[in-house]
């Protein structure tokens, strides 16, 4: 039972004590009247005292009786209330918790080798036999939700009605490989209860936790005598002096007492001459037997390298590149097998080939892509082409970047531009720009006065890192952007443009009207911008091979198009806006296949998804705790006070009546 | 005084005669009988001649009878001295039928002893004297001469009986001492009284209260102020809620006083008549006074 006040404002009503207190700060009148003698009054007073001692305390009792009852009544006006709660009852039901994350598929062989129920199959079964219990020994409902990696009502209220349908869903009911959401399974539940508090909460899960209300009851369907599992938890390759290793941790589970070994088959290894896949590598992993490996497993760290021969390698097994590199166990019959192997991808670095015209012999523009490379050599290969020749007509085919930097014979582009590639154009001559249709209009060349200001234009990754104040430019040719030709301006010179670029399906264009020889532009700047170019224009498709599901991987691309194909091998979605968020659903290989604009060949890179690494430990003890709270859920049922406040206005009146007028009675 | 004292009344009280105490020795003549033997003709005893006896008052017959002398003695009457003390501090003008009551009991009293050829003397307590402006009175024309002056007594300050009958002559056992008052006063009263049973004189004390001194008829916040004192910022004059619990309390102190006089008055012998001025004076003096036992 709650005490409460409708209308707390008429607590007001208080500010009439002020009033009362006035009238007891203002003095009262006495009237004046002329006895024979004082004495025998004074007498009697004091008789009076001696007779009723407390008679001194009169006043400040009347005072505080008359407090009382303004504020008894000021507490009317706000409306006391008691609210009565009274429990609700909505009938038996039972609501039902399955676990369906990837512990859930735990299974053992028998001694004949035959495999046991999973632990789904045998909750199935049991959730069977307490639907038979709860339906037609208690005459109740049945909610069950799925706690799989969102939450979901399988059934829900139903009754000895939809017997068949309730069997036929749990027929139908699948475990999936993801981690299972229990803690919003049990909101779930609690919505249930808030309806019903006299609901019973059944959980069916591998998974102990850590404490329990008294509404819930567990049922752990795991088996620490028979269950084992062995994973591979991660392997991430390594670009380690020219070649690949591969960093492994794997983990046991259980009381597991085994030697085994780890297979390693690494496929489409590129040495520079031919592709080749080196298979039949294993190492041997030894688990022993410790209790306290149940919930947190026993993990081993491992470092494979194609070159050791104490594994099955070969020492002329270099690694340069791979397309993917397989581990696995396969002697075993663990409790879960989705675990057992993993795929590792991005050993395939992106390639980049850049052909360098200039009319003049420079070592600067070399210095320049060095560094370039050096920079980006864990991630790709810089494939530099110079043509310093002026008598030699570059090649308008086969690369990614073509740069021309000065003056450039005009037969070069007899056969048109480049398709295939990004075209930059460093210092071009005016008629160069006229001739080539780049989509600008060509002016003079222009002196940069000392109170001219560079600026940085539209935002855009290739001038990260750059400083438009450190730049200085002497002189540069006035260029401007015909309409509608798409470029964007990123560095000016008051109001003309230092830097263009545009990124318009086949056309890729860079434009930088100054020489350099004519800048302060440093070699280690030029290769910043010009990686910068690269980033921009040819970005990896993927930063990252390894992934659990429902994981999301993000994709970035060179080209115009992504196309996801999921480990079924079906094509299940074309991905065109970068970078693009793609959420990894089920465990396997997906492939990214990407389509360019330009006249080039489609990239292809794939990831692995694996199982959940928290679900391969068989025997978690969940810190979530299973608390339902069922006791504080009630219909509340109001009572007005206002009688009881009017009793006790009226008992205080007559207090105050005594004291007043008690010589009365 | 024309209220009470007119000739019809004065005329009622010539049937009454004042009842004094035999033990009191008196003055010559006068119409009270004493214990001692005097020369009257009311025969009253007999006794043993002795040397130095008058021979005169030696009964014949007897000493022919029993040829023994005896002496035949007779009753004594002796005329007393009436001194009447009235209280004329300012309580007892707080209400003008208050003072003239008192002024109307003393004068019927006065008239009594005239009447009965006592000597009469009027005292007006102020303060610590007792003032005595009549003189001894005797006689009716006397007792008339006076009663003009009697009711033009100013009633001021508060009376001190002890030190007022101390500083006034008071015979040795010589009559009959009445004090008029409210005795709204100190425990000095008691002091005074036995001062006047000690010179053996028959004492009456009349307690007079006016019926709203009784009972007082008011209630609510009220600045009591006392008639003898009035400096407003004194600690008599007391700010009150009169409340009927106060009257009760107040009743039971005027009750309480009463009975204290009573008490003292029995235990000294003393006659006491407590008096409320609504009280016609006929009554006190014609019922009252005969239960005292003041008159016959």
């Amino acid at each position: 039972m709650i005490f409460q006040w409708l209308l707390p404002l008429g607590f007001l009503g208080l500010l009439s004590l002020a009033a009362l207190l006035l009238i007891y700060i203002l003095k009262p009148k006495y009237q004046q009247r002329v006895v024979a003698s004082s004495i025998p009054w004074l007498l009697a007073i004091k008789k009076r005292k001696k007779k009723f001692p407390f008679d001194r305390f009169s006043n400040i009792i009347v005072f505080l009786c008359q407090v009382a009852i303004f504020t008894a009544a000021a507490m009317i006006l706000a409306q006391p209330t008691l609210v009565n709660e009274e429990m609700v009852n909505a009938g038996n039901e039972r609501i039902i918790i399955l676990d369906a994350g990837m512990n859930m598929h735990a299974t053992f062989a028998e001694y004949d080798g035959t495999y046991n129920l999973t632990r789904f199959e045998k909750a199935i079964n049991e959730i069977k036999a307490e639907i038979d219990r709860v339906l037609y020994e208690e005459d109740g409902t049945i909610s069950i939700i799925v706690a799989e990696k969102e939450p979901r009502f399988l059934i829900e209220d139903m009754g000895r009605d939809s017997y068949t349908e309730i069997v036929t869903a749990l027929d139908e009911a699948e475990c999936s490989y993801s981690v299972p959401d229990l803690e919003g399974a049990v909101l779930f539940a609690q919505e249930k209860v808030n309806v019903n508090p006299q609901a019973k909460v059944e959980v069916f899960s591998g998974t102990d936790f850590g404490y329990m209300g008294d509404a819930v009851t567990v049922h752990n369907l795991s088996n620490t005598a028979h269950e084992w599992n062995i994973a591979i938890m991660s392997a991430v390759p390594s670009y380690v002096d020219n070649e690949y290793i591969f960093e492994v941790d794997v983990a046991a589970y259980g009381n597991v007492s085994k030697i085994t070994n780890l297979y390693i088959d690494i496929l489409g290894v590129d040495d520079g001459v031919e592709v080749k896949d080196f298979e039949g590598m294993k190492l041997p992993v030894t688990f022993e037997v410790d209790s306290n490996h149940l919930e947190k497993g026993q993990t081993q760290h491992l470092t494979l390298k194609a070159t050791d021969t104490q594994i099955g390698g070969n020492a002329d097994w270099l690694v340069p590149s791979f397309r993917e590199a397989k581990l696995s166990f396969r002697d075993i019959e663990d409790s879960i097998e989705a675990d057992n192997h993993i795929s590792v991808f991005g050993g395939e670095r992106d390639e980049v080939k850049v052909q360098y015209y200039s009319e003049r012999r420079n070592m600067f523009s070399f210095l320049t892509f060095y560094t370039m490379q050096e920079s980006m050599r864990r991630t790709r290969d810089i494939v530099f082409d110079p043509v310093y020749d002026i008598d030699e007509i570059p090649q308008s085919k086969g690369f990614d970047f073509y740069i021309y930097e000065h003056d450039v014979p005009l037969e070069t582009f007899d056969g048109g531009l480049p398709d295939d590639g990004v075209l930059i154009f460093f210092d071009p001559s005016p008629e160069i720009l006229e001739s080539l249709n780049l989509g600008v209009e060509v002016g003079n060349y222009v002196s940069v006065e000392e109170d001219d200001v560079f600026t940085r234009g539209a935002s855009n990754p290739i001038f990260a890192n750059l400083d438009p104040e450190d730049i200085t430019i002497s002189e540069y040719l006035q260029i401007k952007p015909t309409a509608g030709s798409g470029y964007s301006s990123l560095l000016n010179c008051g109001d003309d443009p230092l830097l263009l670029a545009k990124k318009e399906g086949a056309s890729q264009v860079v434009i930088l009207p100054f020489s350099v020889n004519q800048s302060n532009l440093a070699f280690t700047a030029l290769a910043l911008l010009y990686r910068n170019i690269l980033e921009y224009y040819m970005p990896l498709t993927l930063t990252e091979y390894n992934y659990q599901i429902d994981e999301t991987a993000t994709l970035n691309c060179k080209g115009v198009r992504i196309d996801v194909t999921d480990p079924e091998g079906e094509k299940v979605e074309e991905l065109r806006e970068f970078p693009a968020e793609y959420e990894l659903s089920e465990i396997g290989t997906y492939t990214f296949t990407t389509l360019f604009a330009l006249n080039k060949p489609s990239e292809i890179r794939s990831v692995f998804v694996r199982p959940p690494l928290s679900e391969s430990s068989l025997f978690q003890v969940a810190d979530l705790g299973l608390i339902i709270n069922n006791e504080d859920i009630f219909a509340k049922n109001t009572k007005d006070m206002f009688l009881i406040f009017a009793c006790i206005i009226l008992a205080l009146l007559f207090v105050e009546w005594i004291l007043q007028f008690k010589d009365i009675i | 005084m024309a209220s009470y004292l007119n000739s019809a009344f004065f005329n009622r009280l010539e049937t009454l005669t004042l009842r004094m105490q035999p033990d009191l020795r008196g003055f010559f003549g006068g119409k009270h009988l004493v214990k001692s033997y005097g020369q009257t003709v009311d025969f009253a005893d007999y006794r043993e001649y002795t040397i130095g006896d008058d021979i005169r008052r030696i009964d014949w017959n007897l000493y022919c009878r029993f040829e023994k002398y005896y002496l035949k003695l007779f009753t004594d009457e002796r005329q007393m001295h009436v001194q009447i003390f009235l209280d004329c501090s300012a309580s007892m003008d707080v209400s003008s039928q208050k003072s003239e009551y008192a002024v109307a009991l003393a004068a019927a009293l006065g008239y009594l002893a005239v009447h009965n050829n006592d000597k009469v003397s009027f005292h007006f307590i102020r303060g610590q004297r007792a003032a005595d402006p009549f003189g001894i009175i005797v006689g009716r024309a006397s007792f008339f001469a006076a009663m003009g002056e009697l009711e033009r007594q100013k009633y001021e300050s508060e009376a001190d009986f002890y030190s007022a009958f101390r500083s006034t002559p008071i015979g040795t056992s010589d009559g009959l001492t009445v004090l008029i008052s409210d005795f709204f006063t100190d425990e000095k009263w008691k002091s005074a009284v036995s001062y006047l049973c000690r010179k053996k004189r028959q004492v009456l004390l009349i307690h007079l209260l006016t019926p709203e001194e009784a009972d007082p008829g008011f209630l609510g916040r009220t600045q009591l102020i006392d008639s003898e004192v009035p400096e407003l910022a004194d600690r008599r004059n007391v700010r009150v809620r009169v409340t009927k619990a106060l009257l009760e309390a107040y009743k039971e102190v005027i009750d309480e006083m009463r009975a204290d006089i009573k008490a003292f008055s029995i235990s000294h012998g003393i006659q006491f008549l407590p008096v409320i001025t609504s009280r016609p004076i006929e009554k006190v003096i014609f019922d009252d006074l005969f239960g005292v036992g003041l008159i016959k």
